[in-house]
């Protein structure tokens, strides 16, 4: 019966209405001459619906006339039908075929290009950055371009070669995106090659506390100040008569005490930046480069003013679509803090400016906080006391 | 006469078909063009090997067979198909007649 019921949708079938007063002729004549018939259903008095298939249909012509009944098609079901329904909404399948072609050559190209280092995160290292991005325009990889013609190992074989500050890198694409993820080396400090002469000099200021000279001649002793760029060792080495002169790669580490101090304002206010409650939206259009605005006057109104995104405008990074921005009124408010707050974050900045200062491999003996009273204000200072290894080898020549 | 002999004769050629059938527990509806009428609950029914509908309703359905009339009752019913050999009606049976 299911079968019946396919073969029937595919071939096509029809709905009637049957009216007349022999209905039941009708039907005895139908099934006698091999038409099927199926869910026949009584609508009236002299009303019945009934199915049949197309062929069926175009054969019932002599059987109305017979049993003088009057047959009028109600609905028409089937493949054909639905066929013929499609070809003639023709252009919304042309709509269909040509967004599933748009989609598939959008997907084609490369519409973005990131970097990222090695944990996941976005790439920032300008100078790396410009270097990695200049190879690549110079391989004639941009956006915009199709994306299976890119050889992601040349890629990355030209970018290791270019920056040799690369130690690792990847090139992948992920979907519309050009995903290159690098890893940075660790770059070895600046050593003079032990074959070449040079001295010792000291790369900060400070107190002498231990003088190890592995080779060369001391030039300074426990106990003295030293300047930065001062010489500590010297490449020169005299014989005992002072006739001859033999230059050699010194070499040695001094210990010194050396002072870091930073001077942090106090500000006993703090600025924020709070909304007035107005704001208004701007909406554009982003098309690529193009932006298309969707709002008459300037897009900013107030002096003062927050812009928050509330939609991006972008497709899968792609900028295409309706950027809509909302822009917020904020008026500037300085808040009074107590003084241990304001020292609190006075110190922090503090903090964070001794760690820039102070070079690694530093012992750290005491640290002084101290709160000074200027004429333009509280300032807190911060005194580190450091021991640490001054020497810093320079080629000989002044240099 | 000549007639009756020919009654005669078929009705002697229909009781040996009877027993052939009867002996060798043929299928009736075949050997002796039967009708065969099955009934699934009561929203059901089949008639195989009937000859026409004399009448139909969605109260009741008379369908002719050659060994009478068949008359069903019911409410909503519904001729679901109909082909040359059987007939299968649907709905809510409550009786059916024979006549």
């Amino acid at each position: 019966m299911l079968l019946i019921k396919l073969w029937n949708f595919i071939r096509g079938y029809v709905i009637i209405l049957v009216n007349g007063y022999f209905i039941e002729r009708f039907i005895n004549i139908c099934t006698h001459r091999n038409i099927l018939l199926w869910d026949i259903r009584r609508m009236g008095k002299n009303e019945a619906s009934m199915c049949l298939s197309v062929r069926g249909f175009k054969r019932i012509r002599p059987i109305v006339r017979k049993s003088s009944c009057k047959v009028k098609i109600l609905k028409k079901n089937g493949l054909p039908f639905y066929i013929s329904s499609i070809i003639k909404r023709k252009w919304f399948l042309v709509g269909i075929i040509l967004c599933v072609l748009f989609i598939n050559i959008m997907a084609a190209f490369v519409w973005d290009i990131k970097l990222y280092d090695a944990e996941g995160k976005v790439f920032s290292d300008a100078q790396n950055e410009k270097i990695i991005y200049d190879t690549l325009t110079q391989m004639g990889i941009k956006r915009g371009i199709i994306k299976y013609g890119i050889d992601l190992k040349d890629i990355a074989q030209n970018l290791m070669l270019n920056d040799s500050d690369l130690a690792w890198v990847s090139a992948r694409i992920m979907g519309t995106k050009l995903k290159i993820e690098v890893q940075l080396r660790d770059l070895p400090p600046d050593i003079v090659p032990e074959d070449v002469p040079c001295d010792v000099v000291a790369k900060t200021d400070g107190f002498i506390e231990l003088v190890l000279a592995k080779n060369g001649t001391a030039m300074v002793k426990q106990g003295e100040t030293v300047k930065k760029g001062q010489l500590l060792i010297s490449g020169e080495i005299r014989s005992k008569d002072g006739s001859e002169i033999k230059y050699v790669h010194a070499l040695g580490n001094i210990y010194a005490r050396t002072w870091y101090e930073v001077n942090e304002k106090i500000n006993s206010t703090k600025v924020i930046m709070q909304r007035t409650g107005n704001y208004y939206d701007r909406n554009s259009i982003r098309l690529f480069k193009w932006q298309i605005k969707l709002f008459t006057g300037n897009e900013i109104l107030y002096s003062l003013y927050e812009v928050e995104k509330t939609n991006e405008g972008s497709i899968f990074g792609v900028p295409i679509g309706i950027e809509k921005k909302r822009i917020y009124e904020v008026n500037e408010i300085e808040l009074a803090m107590d003084v241990d707050e304001a020292v609190k974050i006075a110190t922090e900045r503090a903090e964070a400016e001794l760690i820039k200062l102070i070079p690694e491999n530093t012992e750290i003996i005491s640290k002084h906080h101290e709160i000074r009273q200027k004429h333009s204000g509280d300032y807190l200072t911060i005194m580190v006391e450091c021991k640490e290894d001054i020497a810093y080898q320079q080629k000989m020549g002044g240099e | 006469m000549e007639k009756d002999k020919l009654s005669t004769r078929k009705n002697k050629n229909g009781r040996l078909k009877k027993r052939i059938t009867d002996f060798f527990e043929l299928p009736r509806e075949i050997m002796l063009n039967m009708f065969k009428v099955t009934i699934v609950g009561r929203e059901q029914l089949i008639i195989e090997n009937f000859t026409g509908i004399s009448e139909y309703d969605s109260n009741k359905v008379r369908v002719n067979t050659q060994g009478g009339i068949i008359e069903i009752k019911g409410r909503n019913l519904v001729i679901n198909e109909i082909s040359t050999e059987d007939i299968l009606i649907k709905g809510i049976i409550y009786s059916v007649e024979f006549f």
